[in-house]
């Protein structure tokens, strides 16, 4: 069904209190530990001061080992996390490396993870690639 | 200030909104290319919508304080389009203006009977349902007195990793509405309207409140405001 091109709603902040509303997904990794070739992307969310946010939610989206999405994938594979910082901002996930995804004209992209970030204090949600190491176990 | 010419996001940076200070990103934004990776997304399946997930005032052995409500509406993409099999998921303070979350700590009391969290997936018309009470404002620190008005918070999935909104819903005619930064940040008349349209009576067992949410599908801005650093 087709309507007029509709204003997009605005967004609002996501916080502080949005860990409620994510307790049901905020715990699963991509892999189960002892996949071959399984990796943990550690990080940390610090604001503009350097403190660690906690009141944050992270979403990671990427492809499987072969650069595949939904719903080509395994039935198994959602490619989607969900993170909420610990008391001192960090996080971590168990995943496996993604195979690269073509670009818009068919070219070859350096494997990424798509990081989005919504907190307490920002007014829209935030987009980063995660660039992983060509080599090495990552 | 106001007019319908505006964005209808708000600025990253909004000075009377405290917390935007240190979060909002100090460089511009950069574009980035839409690629499969953006196209693509997510499938979330009915394994992890069950029914009846969709009223919060059953989640426990009694009945929640407060004012019953509906709140119904249609997600939409971009271009108008309904999008079926959307995730919306919402939460909330309870009737007195506090969170079933531990780092809540306003001395407002906690109701047994209410998480004032849930889930749902739109049906084939885009549409989604949840029955819930309406949640109380409650004070925070922002500034002196400072009080946010009414509101339930609202996660959208769409289709795809671009498809992807966090807003927060209004009541109209809260008085505490033209106090509020969060909303206040919203300078485009018709898009601020769209976060707190008019109830709808639905009879005598729960008012209404109905609305449509559209997500834009710009593909997501890149910055690092919020750094994520890398052990």
């Amino acid at each position: 069904m087709t309507a007029a091109r509709p204003l997009p709603t605005p967004s609002q902040a996501a916080g502080p209190f949005l860990a409620i509303g994510v307790a049901w997904s905020a715990g699963r990794d991509l892999v189960p530990p002892g996949t071959p070739g399984a990796f943990s992307i550690r990080g940390r969310v610090l604001d503009g001061a350097g403190a660690p946010v906690t009141d944050a939610k992270l979403e990671l989206w990427q492809a499987d080992a072969a650069g595949r999405f939904p719903p080509d994938t395994a039935p198994q594979w959602s490619g989607f996390a969900r993170r909420l910082p610990d008391g001192g901002g960090s996080f971590e996930l168990l995943t496996v490396k993604p195979g690269s995804v073509p670009d818009a004209a068919g070219g070859p992209q350096a494997p990424h993870i798509a990081v989005s970030i919504f907190a307490r204090g920002l007014m829209q949600r935030l987009v980063t690639p995660d660039l992983l190491p060509r080599r090495g176990r990552g | 200030m106001s007019g319908t010419g505006a964005e209808p996001d708000p600025p990253y940076l909004v000075p009377a909104y405290v917390s935007t200070r240190l979060r909002a990103p100090r460089r511009p934004l950069v574009a980035r290319p839409v690629t499969a990776t953006d196209t693509s997304g997510p499938l979330f399946g009915e394994d992890l919508v069950r029914p009846g997930d969709e009223d919060l005032t059953r989640q426990h052995a009694g009945e929640p304080i407060g004012e019953r409500i509906i709140v119904s509406g249609t997600l939409r993409d971009g271009s108008g389009h309904s999008v079926r099999g959307g995730l919306v998921e919402i939460w909330q303070a309870n009737a007195a203006g506090r969170y079933a979350q531990e780092t809540d700590q306003h001395p407002a009391p906690l109701d047994p009977n209410f998480s004032g969290a849930e889930r749902c997936l739109t049906a084939d018309d885009g549409s989604y349902h949840f029955v819930t009470i309406r949640p109380g404002a409650y004070p925070w620190r922002n500034h002196p007195n400072a009080w946010r008005p009414a509101h339930i918070h609202f996660s959208l999935f769409g289709r795809c990793f671009a498809e992807r909104l966090v807003t927060q819903m209004y009541f109209p005619g809260d008085p505490l509405l033209g106090y509020d930064p969060m909303f206040g940040s919203v300078t485009n008349r018709k898009a601020a309207a769209a976060l707190s349209r008019p109830s709808t009576s639905s009879g005598p067992w729960r008012s209404g409140r109905s609305g449509t949410v559209s997500t834009s599908s710009s593909g997501g801005r890149s910055s690092h405001p919020v750094r994520v650093r890398r052990k």
